[in-house]
């Protein structure tokens, strides 16, 4: 990271924002704006994915982002997405517990029905597409509600295993230093959120597509 | 999985880092071998990877809003706008490691006073262990300031009773002898015990001169020492006889035994020697005629010799040896303007009597009175004030010091917990 710092204060994509310098544990220098721009949309998505709720995603985000800035002296400078993705996880955890000690019930509109009554906020059911039929739609809408409630019942940290190494992409050895566990620890959780999640889908499966449905 | 002719199923961690090609090429061949043979294997392998592949196209959510920081957000809230818990949060760790280290040793040093025995019962703390530990500070610098400077204290006693001092100069005298080098651990229980005992010793002060009347007889008491002893041992019970030694001087209360003994007994010795003169009595007590002292204004008429009265003012200030005023002016080098400020009194009245024997003095009888011998009497003349009435004062002073552990055992504890709480909350975003 530090040798090629594609974050480095006058790069080409600093020009959007303002600027924003940063320096980590060994003095080199970031632009903490480029750093969120190419870093926010998956740790909404995790965010997302994790909450349940945009409202709360967002939140959560941009104080991930925020304490990241104001701790950002204590970066080592070796994985900057482990890094971030262990704030945001961090903040995922602390909102996770505090809905718990005081559940409410949200009045805003589920993402489902938002092209219904207009609200732009957007979500995978509510991008474009231009080579869908509409059953093909419905029945990528019901997958994706149908994964989505199965990761939901998973316990918060075999989820976010499930969602940094399976969703996110990230290897073994970024989600452990992102859940900051071990990986024996990474690899445990994973399999048994992936049972987690599969006999969940079983158990639903007439929605699943056919593709999909397993003998059992 | 074939096992001793037995087929054991594949562990779903193993089926998981298959999917993931996590495996090394030894497992992943027996992987193989084992999903090709079992039914079983192999549905639960293709029931992983489906719902793997259900996780991976899972469509990106974007970002409702770009989270950029249109400025630097504010690291740390002023004084003036953030409350008092976000301030104490925004203190740096070290700030609470600090704080809990000062508490802890406040602690330690409280428990180290009461480990000493000073505050449990069991120890049979009292103002007598208290002041007993007070000798080595308060008697001894007392007689090497009187040393230094002898012929201006005889000077100033030589005087007339205009230059003698006066109340506020009275009331400098217990400050004056204050001793420098003294213990910590004594002077957090003098302190103790300054607060406390002011009611009891007056009250006790003035229940004892009864049994002062009933001192030994005057004449069998060879010189001041002997009738100080005579009068602790008559008065006090043996668990005070250590409070004797550790008051300095000026203690005015109950002196006059020793005071009226001193000239009967050495009279004898010394009359032939020393001219009879009008008495200025300054006694063991160090008070003049005209002072507070036992004889009060009627010695500074002149002339008449002090009488032995048993009880002369057993309320007279029984405490300026244990409350010195903070007002009292601090001690003088020059003769002229303050007298008897820095000198012990008993000591005063001894060089005195000495140096005035040829120039015609005040104090005949007294004449052959050491300074070191002469400092005892006003010593033990305390006594009687400290009574076993007085050891309700060390309950107080167990009390206070008692609060006082418990303040910084609870301040300890809550600075560690914030310390850890602080330490915690760094260590999650470093990395």
């Amino acid at each position: 990271m530090t040798a090629a710092n594609p974050f480095r204060p006058g790069n080409p994509n600093c020009a959007g924002h303002t600027p924003l310098l940063v320096q980590d544990r060994s003095g080199t220098a970031y632009c903490f704006n480029c750093i969120i721009e190419h870093f926010q949309s998956p740790a909404y998505n995790l965010a997302r994915r994790m909450l349940n709720d945009w409202a709360l995603a967002e939140d959560a985000v941009q104080d991930s982002f925020v304490s990241g800035y104001r701790a950002f002296h204590q970066f080592r400078g070796d994985n900057l997405s482990a890094w971030l993705m262990r704030i945001v996880a961090n903040n995922c955890r602390d909102t996770l517990r505090a809905r718990r000690a005081r559940p409410s019930v949200p009045l805003d509109p589920l993402p489902d029905s938002d092209n219904n009554s207009g609200n732009p906020i957007p979500s995978a059911a509510n991008l474009p597409s231009t080579a869908e039929t509409p059953e093909q739609y419905a029945e990528r809408s019901e997958l994706r509600r149908a994964i989505e409630a199965g990761l939901a019942t998973l316990p918060a940290e075999r989820r976010l295993a499930v969602l940094l190494v399976d969703v996110q992409g990230f290897s073994y050895e970024d989600a452990a230093a992102a859940l900051n566990c071990s990986l024996g620890t990474v690899k445990s959780r994973l399999s048994r959120g992936r049972s987690e999640l599969r006999d969940y889908l079983r158990a639903t499966g007439e929605l699943l597509p056919a593709r999909f449905r397993q003998d059992g | 999985m074939w096992i001793f002719g037995k087929h054991r199923h594949i562990n779903p961690d193993t089926l998981s880092q298959y999917l993931d090609d996590r495996l090394p090429l030894r497992d992943r061949e027996r992987v193989d071998r084992a999903v090709a043979a079992c039914v079983h294997c192999r549905g639960e392998l293709e029931s992983r990877r489906v719902t793997l592949s259900l996780l991976r196209e899972l469509p990106p959510i974007p970002p409702p809003r770009s989270f950029t920081l249109p400025a630097p957000p504010v690291t740390k809230p002023t004084p003036a706008t953030g409350s008092a818990t976000s301030r104490l949060a925004a203190l740096p760790t070290w700030a609470y490691a600090g704080a809990a280290a000062i508490a802890g040793i406040a602690l330690a040093f409280l428990a180290l006073a009461d480990a000493a025995g000073l505050t449990t019962p069991q120890s049979g703390f009292s103002n007598a262990d208290a002041i007993a530990a007070l000798p080595q500070a308060t008697a001894e610098p007392a007689s090497p300031a009187a040393q230094s400077q002898p012929a201006p204290q005889a000077e100033a006693m030589a005087a007339p009773a205009a230059a003698r001092p006066s109340p506020q100069q009275e009331q400098a005298r217990p400050q004056s002898a204050e001793p420098s080098p003294t213990p910590v651990v004594v002077l957090v229980v003098k302190e103790v015990i300054r607060e406390a005992p002011v009611e009891v010793t007056t009250e006790s002060v003035r229940e004892e001169p009864m049994e002062l009347t009933e001192a030994p007889s005057m004449d069998s008491v060879p010189s001041s020492d002997a009738a100080a002893q005579a009068v602790a041992s008559s008065v006090s019970t043996p668990a005070l006889e250590p409070q004797a030694a550790s008051i300095p001087d000026s203690a005015p209360s109950t002196p006059t035994a020793a005071d009226t003994a001193i000239p009967q007994s050495a009279k004898a010795e010394t009359e032939a020697a020393a001219p009879p003169e009008p008495q200025v009595p300054v006694g063991p007590s160090g008070y003049a005629n005209g002072d507070r002292g036992p004889q009060g204004a009627a010695g500074s008429s002149g002339g008449l010799p002090p009488t032995p009265t048993p009880i002369p003012t057993p309320t007279a200030t029984p405490l300026p040896t244990m409350t010195p005023t903070p007002t009292a002016a601090p001690p003088t080098a020059t003769p002229t303007s303050a007298p008897t400020a820095t000198l012990p009194l008993d000591t005063r009245a001894a060089v005195t009597s000495r140096d005035s024997g040829a120039a015609g003095g005040t104090m005949p009888d007294s004449a052959a009175i050491e300074p070191q011998s002469v400092s005892e009497p006003p010593a033990q003349s305390v006594e009687a004030p400290l009574s076993p009435e007085s050891a309700s004062p060390a309950a107080g002073g167990k009390i206070v010091l008692r609060l006082l552990q418990g303040i910084a055992a609870a301040l300890t504890l809550v600075l560690l917990i914030a310390f850890i709480l602080k330490l915690r909350r760094n260590r999650r975003l470093s990395f």
